[in-house]
């Protein structure tokens, strides 16, 4: 149960991380698309 | 004069003549109240960590520890680190470009209503108050305990010098002398952490000799001591992972967390800002933790759990270094009062009292002095009850603001009066079953959490009072400007920087799990 807390943790922390990278990464792939037109 | 008085008073004194030599720099009401918009990355993380971690996590979180709330604690601490990369990206860039001075005239400008921000400025100023006197208490307990000064006598001390700081300088000098703190506290807990886990042998020693104590052989365990918050294993998870939803809330829109993106220079120090903070502050938490349970080693049947670090520091640790933490801790709850008497400020100032803004500066200095004196007066006649007061302020902004700002960014349907009475409910309920419980001394099975029951009560009023009342074209037109980026922010470079930012940060992750694999979970399956 221990492994699986601290692998939770970690796991739950890198999908933050991601969720929120690829959130962004949308937004700006829209603003540089729009720039380039 | 006691060798740890030395440290507390250099501190005292280097913080205020830092604080003197930066009010040169304020001279708008931007600069007093928003650091004049200016602040890079290395700034916004150390003020995101310093108002975060007060002097209540070196003795109220590390007391639970102490105890036996280890794991849940941990589990608590690791939800909320991840408040700050989502808070960022999904609240904190939408309240920066909207230029306000405080999170709540941002709600009265999304929900177009005067009504709302008032609202949100009373539970802000009520939650900020509340967490502003439990780490008051919490300064003045410290300084009691390492000077033996009378507790009143430290209280005044150590609030004439906060006041002086935030009245001198403003948020300017706030942001500027929580960094400096921040990377203090930082330094020195680690410190602190490799010499008490060397003194048992290394990490891996400590763990071993608690597991070999029939008596402390299930601090580290998942489920913990029984009875130290619940009697069950699986009830005390749940509570960590209530607790953490609460203060990852906290962290994503509290008003001392989320403030600090508006005195970012831009949205992309935002954003940046976010995954270092995450980092550092899981990291710190669990060696904050760890390090409270491994003095059970030396003695674990201290009469008061929340002076652990206390204890720690006058018998475990050499002079220097328990001069280093007693300065690190002080300043720890020297940096979250100064956010949290600045925010009230800029909160009572801004939202009740919009007058000129040329008055501002000095409408904020009166009510900087004013909040100072109540708190002074509540801190003196009440009793330190650190961990009910501070955890009464996490669930009054996670079940008041949570529901309601999440709705602001990504939901079309919500309207004024959906966001004004879901807050209303949200504020209400928690606050209410707070109230009884702590007076009454009632435990409430966890599932029925005042926290879990203020989000869903405001969820559920939000969404009712929504469809029943019209979104107005004013509404709808104040969201979408919300989504207008600025040509400021449409930087390819920047853009490149802060992905990039992003992408090394995602390693954030196994660097944890990596570092509690190793540090905990391993030795302590070995062992038990």
């Amino acid at each position: 149960m221990e492994i699986i807390i601290a692998l939770f943790l970690g796991g739950w922390i890198t999908v933050s991380v991601i969720i929120s990278f690829f959130y962004i990464k949308r937004e700006y792939t829209i603003i540089t698309g729009e720039d380039n037109k | 004069m006691n060798v740890y008085m030395v440290g507390i008073v250099l501190a005292m004194v280097i913080s205020m003549l830092l604080s003197t030599f930066i009010s040169r720099k304020v001279k708008t009401l931007n600069d007093f109240y928003v650091a004049g918009r200016q602040a890079p990355t290395g700034l916004i993380v150390g003020s995101l960590i310093a108002s975060m971690l007060g002097t209540n996590f070196y003795m109220a979180d590390s007391a639970l520890c102490y105890e036996g709330a280890f794991t849940s604690v941990l589990i608590m601490f690791g939800i909320v680190a991840t408040g700050y990369p989502l808070g960022a990206v999904f609240f904190g860039r939408y309240l920066r470009r909207s230029q306000v001075l405080t999170i709540s005239e941002f709600f009265g400008k999304r929900f177009c209503s005067p009504q709302i921000r008032k609202l949100s400025a009373i539970t802000s100023v009520i939650a900020m108050f509340v967490y502003l006197i439990s780490f008051v208490q919490g300064i003045g307990t410290l300084m009691t305990s390492v000077t033996g000064f009378d507790y009143n006598l430290c209280v005044i001390v150590a609030l004439s010098c906060i006041t002086f700081i935030v009245v001198i300088a403003g948020a300017t000098g706030v942001l500027i002398t929580d960094t400096v703190m921040a990377l203090f506290f930082t330094v020195v807990t680690v410190i602190i952490a490799i010499f008490i886990s060397n003194s048992y042998g290394g990490g891996g020693s400590a763990i071993q000799m608690l597991s070999d104590n029939k008596d402390t052989a299930q601090l580290l365990s998942y489920g913990g001591r029984p009875g130290v918050l619940y009697d069950n294993g699986y009830e005390n998870v749940i509570w960590g992972i209530i607790y953490g939803v609460v203060w990852m809330s906290v962290v994503y829109v509290g008003p001392w967390q989320a403030s600090r993106y508006l005195m970012a220079k831009d949205e992309h120090t935002v954003v940046r800002s976010a995954p270092g903070a995450t980092l550092v502050f899981a990291l710190l938490s669990f060696e904050v933790c760890i390090t409270a349970v491994f003095v059970n080693n030396s003695n674990s049947m201290l009469e008061d759990s929340s002076q652990v670090y206390i204890w720690a520091g006058m018998h475990l640790l050499p002079a220097v270094l328990g001069v280093l933490l007693f300065t690190g801790m002080l300043l720890a709850g020297i940096s979250s009062v100064t956010t949290l008497l600045s925010l009230i400020a800029a909160s009572i100032t801004n939202d009740f009292c919009t007058r000129t803004k040329q008055g501002s500066i000095w409408q904020g200095r009166i009510v900087i002095i004013f909040t100072s004196i109540v708190v002074l007066l509540y801190a003196v006649f009440n009793p330190p009850a650190l961990n009910f007061i501070q955890h009464m302020g996490g669930a009054v902004i996670a079940c008041a603001w949570m529901p309601v700002a999440v709705a602001s960014v990504f939901s079309k349907r919500v309207t004024k009066k959906g966001a004004f009475w879901g807050m209303f409910a949200g504020f209400m309920s928690s606050f209410l079953i707070k109230l009884f419980t702590g007076i009454a001394g009632v435990i409430l099975p966890v599932y029925f959490d005042a926290s879990i029951i203020g989000m869903i009560c405001n969820v559920l009023v939000m969404v009712v009072v929504s469809a029943l009342t019209q979104l107005t074209e004013e509404e709808a037109a104040a969201r979408l400007e919300l989504f207008v980026i600025p040509a400021s922010e449409r930087d390819v470079n920047e853009i490149g920087k802060t992905l990039k930012c992003m992408k090394w940060f995602m390693w954030s992750g196994v660097v944890v799990a990596i570092v509690l694999l190793a540090f905990w979970a391993i030795p302590y399956l070995l062992f038990s």
